[in-house]
């Protein structure tokens, strides 16, 4: 197996006041792989990205393509692109001079890429930032980071604010002009239902601690959700299911790690989207 | 540090303070302008002059001719110099600060550039380039201006003031980028205090600036019935331009006699080279260093949240 492009060992950070924004995170990325970090507010998915990114201050092991990126930031910075959230472009910018600048910095930019992609759109050279809409600078700040050969390319709810049609296009853009197997995405958003379809992986963080952290097609024979009916739901919970909600009149139960078959005689079997088992582990720890 | 980028580092700060650009470029049209503007009032000379103006020039027009030329064109530099430090003043508080407040910091550092080469990249603005597009405007400015000086006496008395040596105009501009690479030194440790505050202020950079120097000569006074830090500030602020001659100098006397000794004066000291000697201005070198490592440190490690 290649080297990992993340290796995190025992991450905590704690801020001021303490809170601990990470408890002990443990997580390893391999190349190709595109993860989701999924987590309500607050529960330190931007705080890991920071530390991936040398951003801040943590404690314990990190590497990020053999690099630590505490001490070596610099380097790291060579191999990996990132977008915070979209209002991170200053408004006095023009967009051919942020080609200008980002081909000037970085040695791995293709400039000809970015402008064919900004051809694509309505983003008009001479503008400034200040002059385009919050999509229109998301497809610009897309356009800078595709044109980067990049190996680790982490997203932190890039797509907050933007319509329907925009967030679509991001993601398609994404997965059609970016991602190539080689290259290794990391994505954070409250937005599960938007980015469930092209997640390799899925890690789940509550209270700074992973609580899932999974291949997309391990969770089709790990978790199953069963509709039960009420008079079952003991010889349902039985079987420890870690959630159940009601739904039109019958529970949907949630289970890991239980043998559809055995379940099937509850009720009707099906596979949780991401959405559902997100829901499922945040809501466990809180009954 | 990747020193193919640094160029492009220094041409990012012009595109975010135009100011940078336009005040130095306003300020050498507007000398222009104003040296060219009372020929064009009058259309030819009319110099109305007194007895005293009379036998100043005609001092001027003679033996002290060409100090007179040295000192004018030395003196074109003041106001240039005087418009760069406020606009760098608020350029330098400002660059750290904004990028933070805008959080377009993120994006900046979502590119491979150092904090070093980017907190080193503005304090270069400040102190090579911009003094750098200064003097180059000053060229320009100290031909046309001397230009329209001498157009105005033609054809009077005093025509002889407007005689151009081109060697000493050489060794006077010579000594003009001496002087401004001694200024960049002298403020070194100026600019690099405004670049800590613009690292390090929550918010209110000016204030932040201002405050605590202001606020440390108060307590001095009220404990110690002293004013060390207001004359050490003082010292640092304005020493350059008592050097330069600028400041404070005026003829004892309003008789000719005395004011061509004021050229005389002046013509002597137009070079600050000896500050160079000046150990205090090593030590403020020195203190600019740690508190360019300190603003390098800050945007390193500071996390907003």
């Amino acid at each position: 197996m290649s080297n990992p492009v993340i290796e995190a060992r025992n991450l905590s950070k704690t801020y001021g006041g303490g809170v601990r924004a990470l408890d002990g995170v443990s997580f390893t990325v391999q190349p190709g792989r595109i993860v989701g970090l999924i987590g309500p507010n607050g529960a330190g998915k931007t705080t890991a990205l920071k530390a991936i990114l040398g951003l801040t201050h943590v404690e314990g092991d990190l590497k990020v393509l053999g690099l630590d990126p505490r001490t070596e930031r610099d380097q790291v910075m060579e191999q990996v692109c990132f977008i915070a959230d979209v209002a991170v472009l200053p408004k006095w910018l023009r967009v051919s001079d942020a080609l200008s600048y980002v081909q000037g910095v970085h040695p791995r930019f293709d400039r000809a890429r970015a402008e064919d992609f900004l051809r694509r759109t309505d983003v008009r050279p001479r503008a400034r930032v200040r002059e385009l809409s919050k999509g229109m600078v998301t497809q610009l700040h897309l356009a800078l980071i595709l044109a980067i050969d990049a190996k680790l390319l982490v997203l932190d709810e890039p797509t907050l604010g933007l319509d329907l049609l925009y967030r679509r296009a991001f993601y398609d853009t994404l997965l059609n002009d970016y991602f190539d197997h080689e290259r290794t995405i990391l994505i954070t958003t409250h937005q599960v239902e938007e980015i469930e379809n092209l997640l390799t992986d899925v890690m789940f963080i509550q209270h700074g601690r992973l609580v899932l952290d999974a291949p997309v097609e391990q969770l089709a024979t790990r978790f199953s959700q069963v509709l039960v009916a009420p008079d079952r739901a003991a010889e349902a919970r039985a079987l420890g299911p870690f959630h159940e909600r009601e739904v039109f009149g019958r529970l949907a139960m949630t289970f890991d790690g239980r043998d559809p078959g055995q379940l099937a005689a509850l009720g009707e079997v099906r596979t949780p989207s991401i959405a559902d088992l997100f829901v499922a582990r945040m809501q466990e720890k809180k009954s | 540090m990747n020193s193919r980028s640094f160029p492009m580092l220094v041409r990012r700060e012009f595109w975010e303070h135009r100011g940078l650009l336009w005040a130095p470029v306003g300020t050498a049209l507007m000398l222009v302008v104003l040296a060219f503007l009372g020929r064009a009032a009058t259309g030819g000379l009319q110099i109305n002059v007194d007895g005293r103006e009379a036998d100043f020039l005609t001092a001027m027009a003679g033996a002290a001719q060409l100090k007179f030329f040295g000192v004018f064109i030395g003196a074109l530099l003041v106001p240039q110099l005087v418009v760069a430090l406020i606009v760098l003043f608020f350029y330098l508080l400002d660059c750290l600060y904004t990028e933070r407040r805008d959080r377009s910091i993120l994006f900046w550092k979502s590119m491979p550039v150092s904090d070093a080469a980017t907190v080193l990249s503005k304090a270069c603005t400040a102190l090579v380039v911009v003094p750098l597009l200064v003097y180059a405007l000053s060229l320009v400015v100290s031909v046309l201006s001397f230009a329209a000086l001498a157009l105005k006496l033609s054809g009077t008395p005093y025509a002889a003031i407007g005689t151009w040596h081109t060697g000493a105009w050489l060794a006077v501009q010579g000594t003009l980028l001496l002087n401004l690479l001694v200024a960049s030194l002298w403020y070194a440790p100026v600019a690099a205090f405004l670049l800590l505050v613009s690292a390090w202020a929550p918010r209110a950079v000016l204030l932040w600036a201002s405050l605590p120097p202001v606020l440390l000569m108060i307590a001095e006074r009220t404990a110690l019935g002293t004013a060390e830090i207001a004359a050490f500030l003082g010292y640092r602020l304005t020493a350059y331009f008592e050097a330069i001659g600028a400041a404070g100098t005026r003829a004892a006397s309003p008789d000719t006699a005395a004011q061509v000794a004021v050229i005389g004066d002046l013509y002597n000291r137009i070079s600050v080279a000896p500050l160079l000697a000046n150990i205090d201005l090593w030590l403020g070198v020195v203190a600019a260093a740690v508190m360019l490592w300190g603003a390098i440190r800050l945007r390193r490690w500071r996390d907003d949240g």
